[in-house]
């Protein structure tokens, strides 16, 4: 199935059902020297130029190492943290600048799930206070009465209603977790951006609290941003994938895709290291799989990196349908072809479902020349949008 | 070179006798890699702190025998276990932030302990430990040490290579000890649940807590399932340890063995050579209920919301 390389029709326009589109999205945060004299020395970019959307109803994962900027990108999507530049569209409607009060109402419909649950629930609150205070943030009324809505709400993740008046001390993470997750769900927000869910807890709870996840998203019809390092989990969860590098979207393609054919060198580098529980296929003499080297980032140099140490660099260019290398080639596009049966032309196979072309909008070779990131020119390897 | 045999570490607190470890027994041999899983609170930290004579001696209750070449580091002086201790057995610990001294700097830190050990001069020991740094890669990082932990697990293999040292990890990321280890012990509620080679553990698993362990984990190597299935409940807790069989209150399985594990703690019994496990039920029909569930990790999403090629 060898499609030849083309422009593409259109740049993936937002399709109509994009519940949050986001163009453009950059934070630098400013490095200050000096207690009397402050000044600017320098520039943090943490994300840099980020474009995707989320559909209605869909799971996108975001992955990366830490300091890649996904934390960053779910703080400026639920506007904790004030964008540099960039669009924020969340319903058809700009949120980027919008101040505290006016972002108010629409605080009911974004909401975040944070990553420790020990650090992310007032000590000195009961349960009942937190779960209940988006209730009484929002002034909202409900039917039943606040008492009686926490309650539900506390059986609907799986706690007993009647723990209402425990303090979260008497609670193990996993419980925690669920508490942070049913205030989270208090006023049925449309979006869900989870930071880390579930990598301050055990494996068995993660596994709990990642089933509580799915069937609230298929109970509620929730849409979620997951934000997380564990690959394998991001597997299970998304139904898309987008990679996070140095503040830069290196990838973003459906879960298949990315995961069986990755196409950007950084993607396979990450997907190599992740252990696999596997011991029978360990070799002899305990030989392990070999591991992509991710070079670092101040010391080698952004520019250097994982295209010149990626096995595949070799195979990348060539292979039909495949990037070509940032250096070889300066834009390129690649076609919906090679994704199978979920090109454009196929049928939505879920609400909201926009297939991912992961056509190249912009592809701009490194400009990085191994200074530090502080200095890190605005050139990214190649945003596939 | 290491055997701990019948290990139990007690805490006597106000609120009763916290039995974080309660009969532990393996040995490891130079050179091999033990892998130690568990929940968080099933004692897999308290063992290894014990190894390392780190608990307080007046506050902890320590029984059983803890073989290091030969020597019994329970019945030992604790000048003597702080003398091996950094010399013979060494420890890395979970949280490099709060794991090293703020206030002093790496190289002194590095250099005490070999000041300690040897009797060389300070500017010898700080050069040992600039030898040392070099050694892990600190000053010249060729390789990024990250959040990813596979550099540092083969900065830690290829050390044991170089030292012939025997290694214990603990972790609860089964990922990890699938890689490095050779023996894996599983630990629940400060008991052995289950001992074996990683193959036993990954391929045979003979404990219902080792399935739910094995069935929580997203796998990247299959296909992907429909949904995990994780271990219901929360590892209990430590003063007041179910009777019979400590995971039966979350074993699904617990009804199959006509009332036995809630009144009968399970022996740790051979499945076969090398691999045991403590549970009630028969091999046979934990062999038949493991390639049941297996058969059902191994299916991948009947409905695929990408609607492509899976």
């Amino acid at each position: 199935m060898t499609a030849p390389l083309s422009t593409p029709a259109a740049a993936p326009a937002a399709s109509a059902d994009a519940l949050m589109k986001v163009t453009g999205l950059t934070k630098h945060f400013p490095v200050n020297r000096g207690v009397v004299f402050r000044h600017r020395v320098g520039l943090v970019r943490s994300v840099d130029d980020v474009t995707f959307d989320v559909a209605q109803g869909e799971t996108l994962g975001i992955v990366g190492e830490s300091g890649c900027g996904k934390t960053t990108t779910a703080r400026m999507l639920v506007r904790l943290i004030e964008p540099t530049a960039g669009q924020i569209l969340f319903d058809g409607r700009d949120i980027t600048h919008l101040r505290t009060r006016t972002m108010r109402p629409l605080r009911r419909d974004v909401q975040m799930i944070f990553q420790d649950p020990y650090s992310s629930l007032n000590p000195r609150h009961t349960v009942g206070a937190i779960v209940g205070a988006p209730f009484r943030l929002q002034r909202v009324k409900t039917e039943k009465g606040t008492k009686r809505s926490v309650q539900d709400l506390l059986e609907l993740v799986g706690l007993n209603p009647e723990h209402y008046n425990r303090y979260p001390h008497e609670f193990s993470g996993g419980q925690r977790q669920r508490i942070g997750i049913a205030r989270t769900l208090a006023l049925r927000p449309r979006l869900i951006v989870a930071d880390e869910p579930v990598s301050a807890l055990d494996v068995s709870i993660q596994a709990q609290v990642i089933n509580l996840l799915a069937d609230l998203q298929s109970e509620l019809g929730l849409t979620y941003v997951i934000i997380a390092h564990d690959l394998s989990v991001i597997r299970h969860v998304a139904n898309r994938v987008a990679v996070m590098y140095l503040g830069n979207l290196v990838e973003l393609a459906s879960r298949n895709d990315l995961y069986e054919r990755p196409m950007h060198p950084y993607t396979v580098a990450l997907l190599s290291a992740v252990p696999m529980p596997e011991p029978s296929k360990r070799g002899a003499e305990g030989e392990r799989r070999e591991r992509i080297r991710l070079p670092h980032p101040v010391l080698e140099g952004a520019g250097g990196v994982p295209h010149r140490t990626a096995p595949a660099a070799g195979t990348w260019a060539r292979s039909p349908g495949r990037l070509p290398l940032p250096g070889e080639h300066h834009r390129g596009v690649r076609a919906a072809g090679p994704r199978g049966s979920g090109g454009p032309s196929g049928p939505a196979p879920w609400p909201g479902h926009r297939p991912s072309y992961a056509t190249m909008e912009k592809m701009a070779p490194l400009r990085g020349e191994g200074k530090c990131p502080l200095a890190r020119s605005r050139g990214s390897f190649f945003v596939a949008v | 070179m290491l055997e701990v045999d019948n290990l139990k570490i007690h805490f006597p607190t106000d609120d009763g006798l916290v039995k974080a470890v309660d009969g532990i027994s393996y040995s490891l041999d130079r050179g091999k890699t033990l892998g130690i899983v568990g929940e968080s609170g099933s004692g897999k930290s308290v063992t290894s702190l014990g190894i390392m004579g780190l608990h307080n001696r007046d506050k902890t209750k320590i029984s059983g025998r803890i073989w290091l070449d030969g020597e019994d580091l329970v019945a030992a002086s604790a000048a003597r276990v702080r003398e091996l201790r950094g010399l013979k057995m060494a420890m890395i610990f979970q949280d490099p932030l709060s794991s090293l001294h703020p206030y002093y700097t790496v190289g002194d830190q590095i250099a005490e302990a070999y000041l300690i050990h040897n009797k060389v001069s300070r500017k010898a020991a700080k050069e040992h430990a600039v030898d040392l740094l070099n050694r892990v890669g600190i000053p010249n990082p060729q390789t990024r040490v990250d959040d990813y932990p596979h550099q540092i697990l083969d900065l830690i293999s290829s050390l044991q290579q170089e030292f012939g040292s025997a290694v214990i990890i603990i972790t609860h990321d089964l990922g990890v000890v699938a890689e490095l280890a050779d023996d894996i012990l599983v630990m629940y509620a400060g008991r052995m649940s289950e001992y074996g080679t990683s193959e036993d553990i990954f391929d045979r698993p003979a404990h219902p807590y080792a399935w739910g362990l094995l069935g929580s984990m997203p796998r990247l190597d299959r296909a992907r399932t429909e949904r995990l299935s994780p271990i219901p409940g929360t590892p209990p807790s430590l003063i007041h340890v179910p009777a019979g069989c400590p995971f039966h209150p979350r074993c699904a399985y617990a009804g199959l063995t006509d009332g036995r594990s809630a009144n009968e703690v399970p022996e740790l019994r051979p499945v076969s050579p090398g691999h045991l496990a403590a549970c009630h039920l028969s091999i046979d029909e934990r062999r038949r209920i493991w390639s049941e569930l297996l058969a059902k990790q191994l299916t991948p999403a009947s409905t695929n919301p990408e609607g492509e090629d899976a």
